[in-house]
Order: structure tokens, then C-alpha cells, then sequence
């Protein structure tokens, strides 16, 4: 699936100013559609409900840390699930989860990339996933 | 910068949790819940001060959670370092406004004030490490009953017939080598066979290269998980062309080395 600016996107992450920034980036980069949420759980129904509306969410970039529901639960419930199964969902790690990176490399995440990061770098992460 | 005030009001406002978290400690607030707030105050301050290239910031909340996670498994013991936490936010409120704070951070390294009550085994199960070398001149019977104190610890038969190895985990192998570098330390300020390996024997200069090798230590092992990261980022970026490539076999093995290390990792991780 090659990268197509217009793709619907969701940023998650429970720091208003994160999501801020990312979107920026994005932005940057050239998405122009693109959603928030501040938890793994208020991002659930949106993306179950955009599903069937018919227009479902085509990139997940989340934070790993949020109070509620975390990145990797969130990655979880969505490969679990028949109509997610192939979502391409980028997780945001800092550092000190390393040794728990396997975890989420197994359980099916499509690259991750690590706090601090320059657009650059995510620009090229996206790129590895949208080849 | 419009984006740098918000990002200040919201990093106030995680500190402000974690403060609530403490007080609430000493109100009898369950241990393991004020970690969990805290920790991810922390965390998340320590990401967020990154991308907002506030270094100092960062580097404080990384020192504190560094230091912070060493409660993980003992949060029973956080209510003494109240205090501590506290005057620590106070500094990242400080960094926040941008001044420069002098604080003194502390980390697992060993309390020297405290030395007097610590002997060896003391002081492995206040590192919380899984494998030991104690007791050169210690017969293993005169040894089981040191042990008695430490159910959790098993002892094994060293390589020198004169030394005994105390564990948590059945199978001593490699890592025992590294606690060695530490051990023989310890033991030299053993004069008879009654005493113990222990701080309170060593002359000040030992004592000093005692706690530098165990620094060195640390760092190897910082060090050993910065190249198990690594090692990991690439084993994510290359797993498709690997796949596509219908080389799977390198992927195994990269998957097993990983796993390798991560065991590894397990077995060293009190230091």
C-alpha cells in the first residue's frame, strides 16, 4: 500500500502538546486527513465507528503510555480483530519500554519509533510502512 | 512559542498528579497505584521535555524514573522516599520555568551511610540480584545455615572448591562470572572464617573500588540493553524485506538472539 496523503489517520496520545506536534509533523509530511484521541479507549469506538460508516481509519499513530487503555492494549484489541487485522499502526515509545519492544513487535505492530524524534525520522518510518 | 506554554501548563499538570500521588501515599493511598500515576508522570514529561528540546527537563525526569523504577517491585518501601520525590518535582517546576536547580540524584547505588547494617547478604537482597558469590572458606553446611535467612536464595557449589554461589534461580551459569568481578572484593576484608563477606570490613579504599567496579557494572549493562534495542529496531525494519526476500531463516535466528538476550538480561537485571 503506497503512501497516500490523503489517507484518514488518528493520532492517540493522552498529552494535548504531543498530539499537537505529531499532527504538525503529519501535516508536514502532507496527510491532510487526519483525527485525535487522547486515550486507547476513547480511540476504540472511533475507530470501530468510522469503520462502519464506511470510511474507516487507514493509519494508527499511539502513544504507548496512556492512562486508560495503552498503545499495545490498543494494538492488541485491533489485531484480534477480523475487519483491523492489516491497519498499519505506528507506535510512539520512550526508551525505557525497550525491553518491552518485543511485545509489541509481536504482537503485530508495523514499526514503532522512539520519543524524541525529528520529522524527519518519522517521515521515513511512515515511508517503511507505506513503501 | 504558543505551543511550548501549553506544553508547560500540561507538564504542570502531570507533575501535580504525581505530587497528589505522594500526598495521597502518606494518606494510605494503595502503594502500587501511586507508582503506576507516577511512573507514567514521569514517562510521559520525560517523552514530551524531548520533543520539546527541553534537555534539562528530560534529563531530570529520566534520572527520577530511572531511580523510580527500582521501586517497581518493592512499592511498599516508596513511602520513604517521599520527601525525595517531592523536592524533585519542586526542581522540574524549577527546569520548567527555566532555571537552573541544583539537586542531588539518587539511584540504586549502595546507601554508604547505611553501611554499618549491611553485611554481603544484606546487601544482595537489597540490590535484589539474582545470582551471588559468597563465602570463600565457607563449608556448605556452615553455608546452608546463612541461607536459612534467605529462602529465596539457593546455594551452589562454586568452580573453586573454596567458593560458594548463592542464586534465586536454579541455573548458574555465564553470569556468575560477572558477579565475580564484584565478589572477591567483598571478600578481602574477611580475616576468619566466622565473618561474613560484608561493606563493614572493607578499608574506605576498597570500599571506593568496590563501588566503582559496581558503577563500571551498571554501565556494562546499560550498555548490554542499548544493543538488545538496537538490535530490535532492526529486526523490525527488516522483517519485511527479509520475509519478501523468503529469508526466514535469518529472521529466526535474529528472533532467537534477541530472545537470547533478553534472557540473559533477566538473569543480570538487579544491576
Amino acid at each position: 500500500m503506497p503512501l497516500n496523503p490523503k489517507m484518514k489517520t488518528i493520532v492517540i496520545d493522552d498529552m494535548l502538546t504531543m498530539r499537537k506536534i505529531i499532527i504538525k509533523m503529519l501535516k508536514q509530511i502532507g496527510f491532510t486527513n487526519i483525527l485525535e484521541a487522547d486515550d486507547g479507549a476513547t480511540a476504540w469506538p472511533m475507530i470501530e465507528e468510522a469503520h462502519k460508516n464506511g470510511e474507516p481509519f487507514e493509519f494508527i499513530v499511539s502513544d504507548w503510555n496512556m492512562p486508560k487503555m495503552t498503545g499495545l492494549e490498543l494494538l492488541e484489541r485491533i489485531r484480534k480483530d477480523e475487519r483491523f487485522k492489516k491497519m498499519p499502526f505506528l507506535m510512539i515509545t520512550a526508551e525505557a519500554e525497550q525491553s518491552n519492544v518485543l511485545k509489541v513487535v509481536k504482537a503485530g505492530v508495523s514499526n514503532f519509533i522512539v520519543k524524541p524524534f525529528t520529522p524527519e525520522t518519522l517521515h521515513q518510518k511512515i515511508q517503511k510502512i507505506f513503501p | 512559542m504558543e505551543l511550548l506554554e501549553d506544553f508547560k501548563i500540561e507538564a504542570l499538570e502531570l507533575l501535580h498528579d504525581a505530587e497528589d500521588a505522594f500526598i495521597g501515599l502518606e494518606k494510605g493511598r494503595d502503594p502500587k497505584d501511586v507508582y503506576k500515576v507516577v511512573f507514567r508522570s514521569f514517562h510521559s514529561l520525560k517523552g514530551g521535555a524531548g520533543m520539546m528540546g527541553l534537555d534539562e527537563v528530560q534529563r531530570h525526569m529520566h534520572l527520577l524514573e530511572d531511580y523510580l523504577s527500582t521501586f517497581q517491585e518493592r512499592t511498599n518501601e516508596l513511602s520513604k522516599q517521599v520527601d525525595y520525590f517531592l523536592q524533585a518535582i519542586d526542581g522540574a517546576k524549577s527546569l520548567l520555568e527555566g532555571s537552573s536547580i541544583n539537586f542531588t540524584y539518587k539511584s540504586q547505588d549502595l546507601d554508604i551511610e547505611s553501611k554499618e547494617n549491611l553485611n554481603a547478604l544484606d546487601l544482595l537482597k537489597k540490590m535484589n540480584i539474582q545470582i551471588g558469590a559468597i563465602g570463600q572458606g565457607f563449608s556448605e553446611s556452615e553455608f546452608s545455615n546463612i541461607l536459612k535467612n534467605l529462602n529465596e536464595y539457593k546455594a551452589k557449589k562454586g568452580w573453586l572448591s573454596s567458593e560458594l554461589f548463592i542464586t534465586k534461580s536454579q541455573d548458574v551459569v555465564d553470569d556468575v562470572i560477572k558477579s565475580q568481578l564484584l565478589i572477591p572484593i567483598l571478600c578481602e576484608g574477611v580475616n576468619s572464617k566466622d565473618q561474613i563477606p560484608s561493606l563493614e570490613n572493607l578499608d574506605g579504599a576498597t570500599l571506593q573500588s568496590f563501588i566503582r567496579l559496581y558503577r563500571l557494572f551498571s554501565e556494562i549493562v546499560r550498555s548490554h540493553e542499548k544493543c538488545l534495542q538496537l538490535l530490535m529496531f532492526q529486526y523490525v525494519d527488516l522483517e519485511d524485506f527479509l520475509k519478501e526476500q523468503g529469508r526466514t531463516t535469518v529472521l529466526l535466528t535474529l528472533k532467537k538472539e534477541i530472545f537470547e538476550m533478553l534472557d540473559k538480561k533477566q538473569k543480570i537485571i538487579g544491576f
